[in-house]
């Protein structure tokens, strides 16, 4: 059996490519590939579920009862960005558990510091309020140590295991910068499949602004004072309580007002830092991608033209200006009451902390 | 003639090597070496206006008076953090018109974390509001070219100077380890004076604690906020009890304030930084200084040049604290206090970091 496993990572258009995957399930498998049902969550398009680790270890039975699901598949394609985070010899574990033969790693190689930037304002979406300059000294203290940064130390976990395994890289911002469709080397060059696929009409999971990010991660930031979550699971219950889930704020009112807010009252504070890309940690990045896995990559794209060129500009800005200034403090505040009141069970005296 | 150049960098210990210099200026001068008065502002010990300002002190008629001073004498010493930014024309020019047959750059190497550090709360002493994460962006983007990591940045350059120049490179940290005075070095590899000087007691220019300096951050912006326009070092200044001149300030110990405000009202909400020295900027930079700049060290081989721990720098988050109701009172009244002061007309000149 030949298994394509794409493992994102994070912030690479992975739910964009799981809802293709999952809406032209029926294409692919009249091109001889499975794309199984088993291990999603009912939300998603993904096989996270299948990919969570709660002991640490995968979940042999759930692999043992994907097995037996597949039947007479040849051809089965799993996606989760979760697996990313697999080691070696759990890959190797799930090879063994499906019986796969032969297992295509798919790579999704993006822009370190546009994904760093990407991946920032997503945690914020889950709850997480630490500023962009906190996330980033976290991470570029020792950017080859850090796996969001630095996808060497990945692709060189995955080199590393048997010759079932071979690893194709997709660059992600050449195809970007050509304005094509980042599923399509999936579909056409991975999977093989001539024919089209069925587009969605919204790209899902698009990352807030800067000001819907930045208000949200001050109100995140106001509320966990207030009472004290500390663990952004919690809060995001909580805000979900006062139906200001985090993850989909930018879509609700709430969050296009808060948009406009900031625009009207907060634009002239915005701070921003350049990042040159011409320096020691990129041409390190270009020379190992070149000489250990230029052959991994996909549609002949050059190391030197895998990532995106020249500066790159992190905006951000400070909650206490968000807070110093009257008409956000009053709406953070506002919201914030509501979050309050909705934890402390709408004040019958039902504590959601507790 | 020698010239000796002690040209920091800054967070160097330089204040304190300044008034080591100045204060043994006799005893120095029996030993042949002049520490000129030339360029040194007013209540200061180091040559900062000639750092600074060199299009002016570096005319000949400036030159003349210098040579004055040193008279017939063949050695002669200087000594200002600002040197170290100085161009390579700059150095030249200065050996030239002074007629240098010889001219030692003495320049102390101290860990670029703890540098970096400790150069944030210098900065914010001088009035700059950036929060520790800011700056750490601003220089870890690319450590390799910051100055403030990177001491190979200023030191690659120094070596294309010509023949007549010596780099002396003292190991700042080896000598903390051992417990030995950072100048003993300067008297005696560099100035060669074998028993060296009495030196002054006190550490001049101590960093502030990190809840001073956060206290005086958030001050700087609270009072700037009220006083628009008006420079961050008016707060300093009366924080820092750099002026003599008022009275309420020379009474007043308002770090001691901060600190107690931020014991009571802010324990247990700092947050750290960490960053590993086993990281590759780190080990890039000992084996380029051990590579390249081995004969220049004075007192060690190089193979302790820095600690090898992971370094931790704690910070506060202004929202944090501003959210505090009794620690804004606290802010808030004390930059009522300066306000109250007459102090705009009395700080003392700025010196720019």
């Amino acid at each position: 059996m030949h298994l394509v496993l794409h493992l994102g990572p994070h912030k690479t258009g992975t739910t964009y490519i799981q809802r293709i995957l999952w809406r032209n399930r029926e294409t692919l498998t009249g091109a001889g590939w499975l794309y199984p049902d088993f291990g999603r969550p009912g939300n998603s398009a993904g096989h996270h579920d299948l990919a969570k680790r709660p002991s640490g270890q995968p979940n042999k039975a759930a692999i043992s009862e994907l097995r037996a699901l597949l039947g007479t598949s040849d051809q089965v394609i799993l996606t989760s960005e979760q697996f990313s985070r697999w080691s070696p010899d759990a890959l190797v574990t799930l090879a063994d558990g499906l019986g796969a033969r032969q297992v295509s790693i798919v790579y999704y190689l993006r822009d370190p510091f546009d994904r760093f930037d990407s991946y920032w304002r997503e945690r914020i979406k889950h709850a997480e309020h630490s500023s962009l300059p906190e996330v980033f000294a976290a991470n570029f203290a020792d950017p080859h140590r850090s796996p969001l940064l630095n996808p060497l130390a990945s692709l060189r976990r995955y080199a590393r295991l048997d010759d079932r395994f071979t690893t194709r890289i997709i660059c992600y911002d050449p195809i970007m910068q050509a304005k094509q469709d980042i599923c399509a080397p999936l579909w056409h060059g991975v999977l093989g499949i001539e024919d089209a696929y069925d587009v969605e009409f919204k790209r899902p999971n698009r990352s807030f602004s800067i000001e819907i990010s930045e208000f949200l991660r001050t109100l995140l930031s106001v509320v966990d004072r207030r009472l004290g979550v500390r663990d952004p699971r919690a809060l995001n219950n909580l805000m979900s309580r006062a139906d200001l889930p985090p993850w989909r704020f930018g879509l609700c009112d709430e969050g296009r007002e808060a948009e406009a807010l900031m625009t009207t009252h907060m634009q002239p504070k915005i701070r921003e830092q350049v990042l040159n890309r011409h320096c020691q940690f990129y041409r390190h990045l270009r020379q190992v991608l070149g000489q250990e896995f230029g052959h991994a990559i996909w549609g002949g794209v050059k190391p030197a033209e895998a990532f995106a060129g020249g500066q790159k500009s992190l905006t951000y800005y400070d909650s206490w200006d968000l807070l110093s200034e009257p008409v956000i403090r009053d709406r953070i505040e506002l919201l914030a009451e509501r979050v309050e009141i909705a934890a402390r069970g709408a004040g019958n005296g039902e504590h959601a902390l507790a | 003639m020698d010239v000796v150049l002690h040209i920091g960098p800054h967070k160097t210990g330089s204040t304190y090597i300044q008034h080591a210099l100045a204060g043994n200026r006799g005893a120095l001068e029996g030993e042949g070496v002049v520490y000129p008065t030339f360029g040194i502002p007013p209540k200061m010990h180091g040559h900062h206006s000639l750092a600074h300002e060199a299009d002016i002190y570096l005319a000949p008629e400036q030159i003349a008076k210098l040579k004055t001073e040193i008279g017939e004498r063949e050695r002669v010493a200087f000594s200002a953090e600002g040197l170290c930014n100085w161009s390579n024309q700059n150095f030249t020019a200065f050996a030239d018109l002074l007629g240098a047959s010889r001219v030692l750059l003495v320049y102390y190497l101290r860990d670029p974390f703890d540098q970096f550090y400790s150069y944030w709360k210098e900065r914010v002493k001088q009035g700059q509001l950036q929060s520790l994460p800011e700056w750490f962006m601003e220089n870890f983007g690319d450590p390799h070219r910051s100055f403030v990591l990177n001491p190979l940045v200023h030191l690659r350059r120094y070596r294309e100077l010509d023949e007549r120049f010596e780099l002396r490179l003292i190991p700042y940290e080896t000598l903390r380890t051992r417990g030995e005075d950072i100048v003993q070095p300067l008297w005696r590899e560099v100035l060669e004076i074998p028993n060296g000087f009495a030196t002054p007691d006190e550490r001049q220019n101590r960093s502030l604690s990190t809840e001073a300096t956060e206290f005086l951050r958030m001050l700087i912006d609270r009072y700037l906020a009220r006083n628009p326009g008006v420079a961050g070092r008016v707060v300093r200044h009366a924080f820092t009890r750099q002026t003599r001149s008022w009275w309420l300030f020379r009474k007043s110990n308002l770090v001691a304030e901060a600190e107690a405000a931020m014991e009571t009202y802010a324990a247990g909400l700092s947050r750290t930084l960490s960053v590993s020295r086993q990281c590759n900027f780190y080990r890039s930079l000992i084996d380029q200084l051990q590579k390249d700049f081995a004969g220049s060290l004075v007192g060690t081989d190089g193979s302790s040049l820095y600690d090898q721990d992971e370094s931790h720098l704690e910070y506060y988050d202004r929202a944090d604290l501003m959210s505090l109701a009794p620690l804004a009172e606290a802010i808030e009244g004390i930059a009522t206090r300066i306000e109250r002061s007459r102090f705009v007309e009395t700080a003392p000149a700025e010196q720019v970091v």
